[in-house]
């Protein structure tokens, strides 16, 4: 169990007794450990990898805090999970960090298994949040086959809209509908309106608002 | 016959007569010699009178009770400041210098005088002069009584003892405000004269020493034995010497009284001479100055108190603050030991890294150590170990303490070390905590230069009459001049992470060994932070 490979912990906080020793804790726990005495430090480093990771974060710091990290990294796509270790627990920093998506907030010292367990936590919500993007990517690839029309059907489709109505909105032939409708759940890759619903969903494409779109016209 | 008899009796008898005449104009001559004499006598006397009276302001007066008149002497008119030609006033005149008090109570004892037969031979009163002015007299009133007994009339004298009067007066107040003044400032005056060695206190000589009046006779040995037998010898001495050399002294001690209570006390003791340089009177005064200094002890008491209360209620908002600066080694020590044991749990264990982390557990345990000193040199009151120590060795310990952090951050240190170098007394592991402190902020400081401007020197010399100077320059930002003012007060941090406490701790460390701490920036616009310790001499 040791030896086995667990997941990445970017490990950053400036005071050097507590990075050495918390590093050392994660190693000897089999975790891949890299540290950083600095937030500036760890978003210069080259700190992307397809393994689970997550940060352990000091929250005060001279230079960039803990949360001027956080903010940085959630204003990316991907946004690597954090646990914060702090000398200061105090209730008001703990909320703040839990609302902006923190997935602990551990008060120094800590036991080990809080570690841990936050830890885990955050490997297995950054697992999770590795394979959406995956599949988020996929989706996206899958989108970009589509021509503008299939695109349009699609938009039109996953609001609920029948063939008849969306032949009708877009002044086209039920038929024609029906061949697009076809191909678009072809290079989707699905089978139902409702697989198509939750991957556009997931892929950010919106339904149309239909009225808006016909006061438009 | 008979014709010659008869011729020759009326010789006779004419003789006789002559004879008897003769006799009787000798003896009328005699009398008027007497009386001429006497009427000599009487004039001088009236004389002398007049001139005592003039110059002892006596006048003499007279009242005829039936006639209801007055009679003054000349003197009378002069006191009165009465024209003579006046002549003497009427009775409702005379009662016109008097007010009406006086007037009733010297008509009460004519009255007495009248009815009794009895003078009354001493009596004061005012009067008011035609002027305005006031006066004083002394009078005196006899009787004078005809065969049956009667008072047919009053006389008696008058004198102005104005001057007497206000010069008693004066005297009297002069003593009773003296007197007041003393027991107002609790002081008690001593006075020997130095003629017939007679020793006098005054009233509140025998307050402030706890003795009562008549019970005591005054004496140098008496005042002695109240003074605290720790002040008594050098007491004695200061007298002997103001005995001696006439040289005066000025001490505060102490008393004990009888109950063995302790008064604080200042004593001064001076000696008059006269104008050969003799000695006249020694004169020592005492003051009670207990409340004084219970007053200044209090104020001292609630100054140290304030201070204390200030650092408490500072170190009570520092709470969080503490606890993360606690909370950074305690993590460094759960972790590590966590880690040990996991590491001595596998297979083969890597020894080297739990000894690197035992290693490291030591250092988290001697940081925390630290903080909590400092810490409780916030919360105690001035309370530090006095020991000799060598600040030298106390600046190298800190040195071999940042050694590794100096590499690891690419910081060079230099020591510059006056090497003749007298031994402090206080607390070294203070001193050692503020020397680290300032080392640590140093080495914070030139973070933010680059890896070939990162300098520290630490300097140690003497400076003659003020003590042993230590300065730490850094090639640092330097402290910006409107941090200066507050960089050693609590909780003032320019540190993100700082909790502002480092340098607040180091100040009154620093000051409680009796020294001071300030800053300046260096020509290069680093920071150099000083401290002064005073030596301590021998006597202190």
């Amino acid at each position: 169990m040791n030896t086995e490979k667990k997941g990445t912990i970017f490990l950053v906080d400036d005071d050097p007794l507590v990075r050495k020793a918390v590093g050392r804790l994660l190693k000897s726990a089999g975790y891949d450990t890299e540290i950083f005495s600095s937030a500036h430090e760890f978003l210069e480093s080259e700190h992307h990898t397809d393994e689970p990771a997550c940060l352990v974060l000091d929250l005060k710091m001279p230079g960039l805090t803990g949360f001027d990290l956080q903010e940085e990294l959630s204003a990316a796509r991907y946004s690597m999970p954090i646990v914060f270790i702090t000398g200061h627990g105090d209730v008001p920093s703990s909320v703040k960090a839990m609302k902006k998506g923190a997935v602990d907030f551990l008060p120094k010292p800590f036991e080990e298994k809080d570690l841990f367990n936050a830890i885990s936590a955050a490997l297995m919500k950054d697992t999770e949040q590795k394979s959406a993007l995956i599949e988020q990517e996929k989706i996206q690839q899958n989108l970009n086959l589509l021509t503008q029309r299939e695109h349009e059907i699609m938009n039109l489709v996953i609001t609920g809209m029948l063939n008849k109505e969306i032949a009708y909105h877009l002044n086209i032939s039920e038929k024609t509908v029906k061949i697009h409708r076809g191909r678009v759940m072809n290079k989707m890759g699905v089978s139902s309106v409702a697989e198509l619903t939750r991957i556009a969903e997931k892929a950010g494409v919106k339904p149309i608002d239909i009225k808006k779109n016909q006061n438009n016209q | 016959m008979m014709k010659n008899t008869k011729k020759d009796t009326f010789r006779k008898t004419d003789d006789k007569l002559l004879n008897d005449y003769r006799k009787k104009i000798e003896e009328l001559s005699r009398v008027n010699e007497a009386l001429k004499m006497e009427i000599v006598n009487l004039k001088q006397i009236e004389e002398r009178l007049k001139r005592a009276e003039k110059i002892g302001k006596i006048g003499n007066w007279e009242f005829d009770v039936a006639a209801n008149s007055i009679s003054w002497s000349d003197q009378v008119y002069e006191l009165f400041g009465r024209d003579p030609k006046l002549g003497p006033p009427t009775v409702e005149e005379e009662a016109s210098y008097y007010t009406a008090e006086v007037l009733n109570r010297l008509r009460n004892y004519a009255q007495n005088v009248l009815e009794t037969g009895k003078p009354v031979r001493e009596y004061e009163f005012p009067i008011i002069l035609n002027n305005g002015e006031n006066r004083f007299f002394r009078g005196s009133m006899f009787p004078t009584t005809d065969k049956k007994g009667n008072v047919i009339k009053l006389y008696g004298t008058f004198q102005d003892i104005t001057v007497v009067k206000s010069a008693k007066e004066e005297s009297r107040l002069r003593e009773e405000s003296l007197s007041f003044a003393q027991r107002l400032a609790h002081i008690g005056i001593y006075e020997r004269n130095f003629a017939n060695n007679e020793v006098k206190w005054s009233d509140e000589f025998y307050n402030i020493l706890g003795y009562k009046q008549g019970e005591t006779i005054p004496s140098r040995e008496a005042f002695l034995e109240r003074v605290h037998p720790d002040e008594r010898s050098i007491m004695e001495k200061s007298i002997l010497k103001l005995n001696s050399d006439f040289k005066p002294f000025s001490l505060e001690h102490r008393i004990v009284m009888q109950d063995g209570t302790v008064k604080y006390c200042h004593s001064v003791g001076t000696v008059n001479l006269n104008d050969e340089n003799k000695p006249v009177t020694l004169l020592g005064f005492i003051q009670d100055i207990s409340e004084m200094k219970k007053i200044e002890t209090e104020t001292l008491n609630l100054r140290s108190e304030m201070a204390r209360m200030d650092r408490v209620i500072t170190v009570g908002n520092m709470a969080s603050a503490i606890a993360h600066e606690i909370n950074q080694p305690l993590t460094s020590i759960v972790s590590n030991s966590q880690a040990a044991l996991r590491l001595l749990n596998k297979n083969t264990p890597d020894l080297d890294e739990v000894r690197e982390a035992l290693a490291d557990i030591t250092d988290a345990g001697k940081r925390s150590g630290g903080i909590i000193r400092s810490v409780r040199t916030m919360v105690k009151k001035d309370e530090f170990q006095k020991e000799p120590y060598n600040i030298n060795s106390v600046i190298r310990e800190v040195v071999e303490l940042v050694q590794s952090e100096t590499i690891i951050q690419n910081t060079s240190l230099t020591l510059k070390l006056d090497q003749q170098f007298p031994v402090l007394i206080g607390d070294s592991i203070q001193i050692h905590q503020v020397v680290l402190n300032l080392v640590k902020n140093a080495l914070d400081a030139v973070q933010e230069q680059p890896k070939n401007k990162r300098h520290i020197t630490i300097a140690t010399s003497v400076i003659p009459k003020e003590g042993v100077k230590v300065t730490v320059a850094d090639t640092g930002p330097g402290v910006k001049q409107k941090n200066i003012k507050n960089i050693f007060s609590a909780f003032y941090s320019t540190k993100p992470k700082g909790m502002g406490l480092g340098l607040s701790v180091c100040q009154s460390i620093i000051e409680n060994h009796g020294g001071r701490m300030w800053v300046e920036s260096t020509p290069e616009g680093g920071a150099k932070f000083s401290f002064l310790l005073p030596i301590k001499k021998d006597n202190d």
